[in-house]
């Protein structure tokens, strides 16, 4: 991934000068599959996912991108807050459903899973799954979605030492699983 | 671990992040993008001076709807009144009249009102409003029965009308 800049389309629209929208297109184009992700770790249901991630870019829309620093983080952060609020209001209707992975190699239905050794599969899912919380966002954020520490410190409100620290820990802890499965 | 370290961890777990890259994710359905484009479509397409436009336009249409309803039941209220004037005979009448068909006869009484100055145009100059009512009556007479019937139609016509100046 680039340095997560993006570029912004200065946009004047009638009756409010010297405003410049997000390019929200540009950003969803781009990282579809990491928003996506990043909204199906946090509600655990596929539809739930696409409403968050739908909710956020239909709050997104028309806002000013003045004084955004990170387009891309903000983005991100908004579709976080999306899920966080999908999941309370599962919560608040008790709907008790079944929780679904981020990986599709558990359905065996693409290439990918049947190229790739479905004990190491397994094995990756177990593991990643087995990660606290806060770490398992942390691995998401940096390598399904491939963001900077930086953005992801912004995505989850917290300081650059602990992200980074966070996703030290949680790759320390992979890689010794790994060693033990080679 | 320093800032300028951070972005550098890749080195250092790269074998485990091929590895967790190889595992294929689940994907979001097509549907997904339609949504996305129709949230963001219509605040990217449509300019705001559009959606402007077209509430003036409803506000425009409503007013004319209600004005020409009101007109209407206006028009409505103008009835056409009958007025059965008289059924009986005249005492002492023999009967024996020669005229056997109804006859009809139609008087007009009219009038003008001024609601003086109402307005004024682009110009400046005075315009005033000018009402002429008029009822229509209508008498028919039917010497076979020795009935009268009349009939009173009011009307009103509203005329606007530059005034001018010295």
């Amino acid at each position: 991934m680039d340095d997560g800049t993006v570029r912004q389309r200065r946009r004047r629209p009638p009756g409010k000068a010297g405003v410049a929208e997000l390019d929200l297109a540009n950003i969803y184009a781009r990282h579809r599959q990491g928003l996506f992700t990043l909204a199906l770790l946090i509600t655990r249901r596929p539809d739930r996912a696409e409403d968050a991630v739908h909710d956020a870019f239909a709050r997104l829309c028309g806002v000013d991108s003045r004084g955004i620093a990170d387009p891309v983080a903000y983005v991100f952060a908004a579709v976080r807050r999306a899920a966080i609020d999908q999941v309370r209001r599962a919560k608040r209707t008790g709907a008790d459903e079944a929780a679904v992975s981020i990986f599709a190699a558990g359905d065996g239905a693409t290439p990918e899973s049947s190229a790739m050794g479905a004990e190491r599969t397994q094995w990756v899912m177990a593991a990643i799954e087995a990660l606290p919380p806060d770490q398992r966002e942390v691995v998401v954020l940096r390598v399904y979605a491939e963001l900077t520490f930086a953005q992801i410190a912004e995505v989850l409100a917290q300081p650059l030492a602990t992200v980074a620290a966070r996703y030290r820990r949680s790759l320390e802890r992979l890689r010794g699983q790994l060693e033990k499965l080679v | 671990m320093r800032p300028h370290e951070q972005d550098n961890s890749d080195a250092e777990f790269a074998e485990v992040e091929v590895m967790l890259r190889q595992v294929p994710l689940r994907r979001a359905s097509a549907a997904l993008d339609g949504r996305i484009a129709a949230a963001c479509h219509r605040w990217r397409t449509v300019p705001r001076l559009w959606l402007v436009a077209a509430a003036a336009a409803l506000v425009t249409v409503t007013a004319g709807a209600w004005a020409l309803l009101e007109h209407a039941a206006k028009r409505s209220s103008n009835k056409t009144q009958i007025t059965r004037v008289e059924n009986s005979p005249k005492p002492g009448s023999t009967g024996t009249t020669a005229v056997s068909k109804p006859v009809s006869m139609v008087r007009t009484y009219g009038g003008i009102a001024r609601d003086g100055i109402v307005g004024r145009l682009a110009d400046g100059q005075p315009v005033e409003r000018i009402r002429r009512q008029t009822v229509r009556q209508i008498l028919i007479l039917d010497p076979q029965r020795g009935t009268r019937l009349s009939i009173s139609v009011p009307h009103e016509d509203v005329f606007v009308v530059p005034v001018r100046t010295f």
